[in-house]
């Protein structure tokens, strides 16, 4: 056997359904693909089962085609259609009596009409069953797509984009009742995030244009004659170029030959109006109708008359050719491989039958023929099961339209679109979010404006503007249904909602019945799929409240809290702490095993330390360690790294390790003796850990450049915070005197106060009475009081101490603004806390403080240490009220969207289960190094 | 093996469409955002490659943020090339500082590097000179030119990655003992500042 071939047919038509009883031009687009595509490609396939050929093939149908071929309403019209055609086939016989070429056609195209009504009605009018039956014998591989069939890389939100792939494989489920492995990327456009995605949607692998996998790094030792792994854990096939060229090349490949029929010469535009008005959709509107009786012949006007025997003639002889050359490409791909290559070829579903008359017979023939070319064929899903593993790769933006990557859907155009589509995105997760449980009304106008904003997403309106074709109509879908979801939106949230409007929409756009407004929300929490886990997860952590000393212990007091609101049991070893017990199971359900602070009496660090996490080995094995009590374990920074690596070895059970800060980035650099050897054990922990979990994007890159990603890689869950502890006390009001600019942390370098202090003298010459409230402690106090002496500020710098929960919303409710001007910041979990209060933040642009704010959108970022823009910016927001409460506003919106322990638990939960139900080390080792 | 890009014909929509060329209906290219709002009076950034040379952004600014940047002198839209360092920060150079004519709410950056990444702001003219930013975008990459000859078997060349983890960066250093004191730990790492020490 030479290697495999990859056949794979994208069957997609934009939802173009009218609810008015007369058959509609757009309509027209779908009744063709079934008479001349979908049908005879399932004739052919049938009739290859039936003879026992030995054939797999992989076909997406798009959602919207889904939607449409199970639609009442257009399954009528299809069979008054085909009963037209049938009655233009007869009239064709009779005028075409008197000429035997064209009359052996006319009756050909009669037959076939009629063969193709028999076939629909045998079906019910129901043609997703007829897949689902190949599937079900082992012959086709179904997958589906986009929603809509958007352009992912240009749907801005990440919410909006999981809608277009969620609800996208709702709906084949819906139809098929089961979710497809597979997924066809619209335009095989994909960019990274993407396959994160569909991870989460449980889809196991997807196609991509040649040099998405070409353009990989590293480079992958198999080229596009294998597939390649995302460090998400989905696997990418590729596109290979030979095959497409020579049946998509208009001039060279297959359907240009001449003997082939000739698409544009269609009784339609021969005829009189007269005639065929009748058979028209528009009336005088002239649209193909199937009867076209002349082939290619060659470049000119004149056309010969089409000879069926000639060409199926020519199909088989293509076929032949096609499968020798893919032989020869197999053969040779596979001297440089350790296992069969393989060839994938993607096309467009439509090509056959539809702009290539003959493509189902070729199909048929390529089939009948693999086998004597060495070539077995085979779906994805069949490779992935003899093949699960590949190399892990990095893939960039690419796409299968012109020039490869997003010139077709962004280009001046059809650039206009995109402002509009994502502010309504951004609006959609918001309504979804904020009414998500109103009444039925509500509801209803929710889920209508999701299907608006879907359509609205369609990549086929920008790729018609962009062609320049029926521009209006598609600039006018585009809008139409932007329009219509502004209206909505704007129903639901001044909370009247006009029922007529509604009703009408409904109507006219009724696909995805089953669409929950849930889908935009800003955060979906994982339902149910944690309780009854039975997970019971040991969290190693040095500090745990009322002991805190920095971040990380109220992180995983939160985190901990939230995981067992979703049904995870947690177990929590950790440091003594003053006037609490050893044990206690809190509010939450969380359990809290407390090393005995007599085992850690000493002075030295590293016994305080080494005795901290003996302690919690003990515990844990009192608890059920050594019986499989534990699933996991859930380690917090280096500290506590000898305990977990004892548990995980006594219990044979996989490491999660959350790297909070590292010593480098603390100290910029290793120095000391310690700083090194805190420095190994950072590394030792990270490469034992199945997965490692950073708070910010800039952490991920520090982890991963000084450790490498361990073996299950990285994964980026930012810190949360709970908005309802942020509501002030009592003492609110705002004091008397100038404007609060609040600064909270620890008083050490890292933290830049010296940076607020130098910027101060800049800020009082427009604002005098500014007062800086320096809330903390730290060694680094005395110099910043003799720094803010120094530069004459003392009078308005208040170093207020520690403050706790009451304190902090008090002084953060009376600040005017809030300045975090960090020099080193692995994510600022205090900067959420001051958006999640409702006061305007200014940050300085480093670590993951900068992946938080969106500058000029929710917040300021200002360059590490550049104490002059620092002092512009939070002048100007004192001089301009408003412009900070609009920062504010929306900065409040993002950490109710994207912040909250809810989710961040979620998200943390799943990689639990990703964990203990992923592959073992051993499998990751191979991936990762494959 | 050169890659043609596009090498197919038109998807299904337009092979139907071509079949309604005497279709009713406007076919110049006349965006109909006479029907959408052509203002939203927010703030939105809009920063997508479009290709490996290719960036597009556009933007949208408040009404009283255009009132502050009109009393400034008008808007001025900048790139930045960004790179990052040896302590995986970002680094912003200045690539190109354009002012666009008034009313101009997108831009094309073209001759971009491949593989690369860049940010952009829009802001004002502060009366020294310096610029103001108003909004600013994220950070996105261009994508890279794929190479085009490459057959099984081939690994990485020099100095390409071997594995996905395998970054320029120091290697792990070695453990190193030390007898540390409790109190000096606490005095002088700043991390664990805060922290009492167990009660006796």
């Amino acid at each position: 056997m030479n290697g495999y071939l990859l056949l794979v047919l994208h069957a997609h038509l934009p939802f173009v359904r009218s609810s008015g009883a007369g058959e509609s031009l757009e309509e027209r687009w779908f009744f063709e693909a079934c008479t001349e595509c979908y049908i005879p490609i399932l004739n052919r396939l049938e009739k290859l089962d039936g003879e026992g050929v030995d054939f797999r093939l992989a076909i997406s149908l798009s959602p919207t085609l889904l939607s449409m071929m199970v639609d009442e309403h257009l399954k009528e019209k299809y069979l008054g259609y085909l009963d037209r055609m049938i009655k233009l086939g007869l009239s064709e016989c009779e005028r075409t009596s008197g000429s035997s070429e064209l009359n052996i056609l006319a009756q050909k195209y009669l037959r076939h009409l009629e063969k193709t009504r028999r076939y629909f009605t045998k079906w019910g009018g129901n043609l997703p069953p007829a897949f689902k039956s190949l599937s079900e014998k082992g012959r086709l591989e179904l997958l589906t797509t986009a929603a809509t069939h958007s352009f992912l890389p240009l749907v801005h939100s990440k919410e909006c984009r999981r809608a277009q792939i969620e609800v996208g494989l709702d709906s084949f489920e819906s139809v098929f009742g089961y979710r497809p492995a597979g997924f066809w990327l619209p335009e095989c456009a994909y960019e990274q995030g993407v396959d994160v995605l569909l991870r989460d949607a449980g889809v196991k692998y997807f196609i991509v244009d040649t040099h998405g996998i070409l353009a990989a790094v590293p480079r992958p030792p198999h080229g596009i004659y294998g597939p390649v792994r995302c460090r998400s854990g989905v696997t990418a096939f590729a596109r290979d170029p030979e095959s497409s060229r020579q049946v998509w090349e208009r001039r060279e490949g297959y359907p240009g030959h001449p003997d082939y029929r000739e698409f544009y010469r269609d009784i339609a535009y021969d005829l009189n109006i007269d005639y065929i008005e009748p058979f028209l959709p528009g009336g005088d509107i002239r649209v193909d109708t199937g009867f076209k009786y002349y082939r290619i012949t060659g470049g000119g006007e004149e056309k010969d008359f089409y000879d069926p025997a000639l060409a199926e003639k020519r199909a088989a002889m293509d076929a032949r050719d096609f499968v020798a050359r893919r032989a020869l490409q197999l053969r040779q791909a596979s001297s440089g491989m350790d296992r069969m290559p393989l060839v994938l070829s993607p096309y467009d579903a439509e090509l056959f039958g539809h702009w290539w008359y003959e493509g189902p017979l070729w199909l048929e023939q390529v089939f009948r023929l693999a086998g004597n070319g060495g070539i077995k064929t085979i779906t994805p899903g069949g490779y992935l099961s003899l093949h699960p593993f590949s190399q892990v790769v990095e893939m960039p933006m690419s796409s299968w339209g012109e020039g490869g990557y997003g010139y077709v859907w962004l280009n001046p155009k059809n650039d206009w679109i995109y402002k509009h589509q994502h502010f309504a995105e951004a609006r959609m997760s918001y309504i979804a979010d904020r009414h998500g449980s109103e009444g039925k009304m509500a509801q209803r106008a929710l889920k209508q404006a999701g299907r608006e904003l879907l359509l609205a997403q369609s990549s086929d309106w920008a790729f018609i503007i962009k062609e320049g074709t029926t521009v209006e109509y598609a600039a006018n879908r585009v809008s139409g249904h932007l329009k219509s979801f502004m209206a909505l939106a704007d129903m639901i949230e001044s909370g009247s909602v006009d029922a007529d409007l509604l009703s009408g929409l409904e109507r006219e756009n009724n696909l995805f019945p089953d669409l929950s407004p849930g889908v935009f929300a800003p955060y979906r929490v994982s339902p149910g799929i944690f309780k009854g886990a039975g997970l019971k997860v040991a969290v190693l952590s040095w500090e745990y409240p009322p002991r805190t000393v920095g971040g990380l212990g109220r992180h995983v007091f939160d985190l901990s809290s939230s995981l067992s609101r979703l049904g995870v049991e947690v177990h929590i070893f950790t440091c003594p702490a003053q006037d609490r017990p050893h044990y206690e199971v809190d509010e939450a359900g969380v359990h809290i095993y407390r090393v005995d602070e007599r085992d850690l009496k000493t002075s030295n660090f590293l016994e305080w330390l080494g005795g901290l996490n003996e302690g919690m080995v003990r515990l844990a094995r009192e608890r059920g360690l050594g019986e499989g009590f534990f699933g996991l374990v859930h380690a917090h920074d280096w500290l506590v790294f000898s305990a977990a690596r004892e548990i995980t070895e006594k219990g044979g059970i996989p490491l999660v390790s959350t790297i909070h800060a590292t010593e480098y980035g603390r100290n910029r650099g290793i120095v000391t003796d310690f700083q090194r050897r805190i420095h190994g054990i950072e590394s030792r922990l990270v490469s034992m850990s199945r997965q490692v979990i950073c708070c910010s994007n800039y952490m991920a890159r520090e982890v991963g450049r000084l450790f490498g990603g361990g073996l299950g890689g990285i994964r980026v869950i930012p810190n949360g915070v709970n908005p309802t502890n942020l509501v002030p006390g009592g003492n609110s009001r705002p004091q008397s005197g100038g404007p609060v600019i609040a600064f909270l942390g620890r008083l050490v370098p890292e933290k830049g106060v010296q940076v607020l202090i130098e910027a101060l003298p800049l800020i009082r010459e427009s604002h005098p009475q500014v007062e800086l409230a320096v809330a903390g402690r730290g060694p680094y106090e005395e110099e910043l009081r003799r720094l803010a002496s120094k530069k004459g500020v003392e009078d308005c710098v208040n170093f207020i101490g520690f403050v706790d929960d009451e304190g902090r919303n008090n002084l953060l409710a009376r600040a005017a603004v809030a300045v975090f001007p960090s020099i080193y910041e692995p994510f600022g979990i205090v900067a959420l806390e001051a958006m999640a209060a409702g006061t305007p933040v200014v940050v300085s642009e480093t670590g993951g403080l900068s992946e938080i704010i969106c500058h000029g959108i929710d917040g300021l970022k200002v360059p590490p240490g550049n104490s002059g823009l620092l002092a512009r910016y939070v002048a100007d927001l004192l001089a301009h009220p408003d412009r900070a409460v609009r920062l504010s506003r929306n900065a409040h919106r993002k950490v109710l969207d994207r912040y909250s322990w809810d989710q961040i638990a979620s998200e943390t939960a799943r990689v639990y289960i990703d964990v203990t139900r992923g592959a073992s080390p051993e499998h990751l080792r191979k991936a990762v190094l494959y | 093996m050169a890659l043609s890009f596009g090498c197919r014909p038109p998807p299904t929509v337009l092979l139907f469409l071509l079949c309604f060329a005497k279709w009713k209906g406007d076919m110049t290219m006349n965006e109909p955002s006479q029907s959408l709002p052509a203002f939203y009076d927010d703030n939105m950034i809009g920063f997508f490659p479009q290709g490996p040379c290719t960036i597009f952004v556009y933007w949208e600014l408040s009404r009283e943020l255009w009132e502050a940047v009109a009393q400034m002198g008008g808007a001025f839209i900048r790139l930045y090339s960004v790179w990052e360092n040896g302590n995986s920060e970002y680094e912003y150079h200045l690539t190109r500082e354009i002012k666009p004519p008034p009313y101009t709410g997108n831009w094309y950056f073209e001759e971009l590097s491949p593989g690369a990444m860049y940010c952009f702001e829009v802001g004002g003219k502060l009366a020294d000179g310096s610029f103001f930013p108003m909004l600013k975008s994220e950070t996105v990459g261009t994508p890279p030119v794929p190479r085009f000859h490459f057959m099984p078997g081939q690994g990485p060349a020099a100095g390409e990655p071997g594995s996905v983890w395998e970054v320029p960066g120091e290697k792990c250093l070695e453990e190193a003992g030390q007898n540390l004191d409790l109190d000096e730990v606490l005095a002088s790492m700043p991390f664990y500042m805060g922290y009492r020490k167990p009660a006796d």
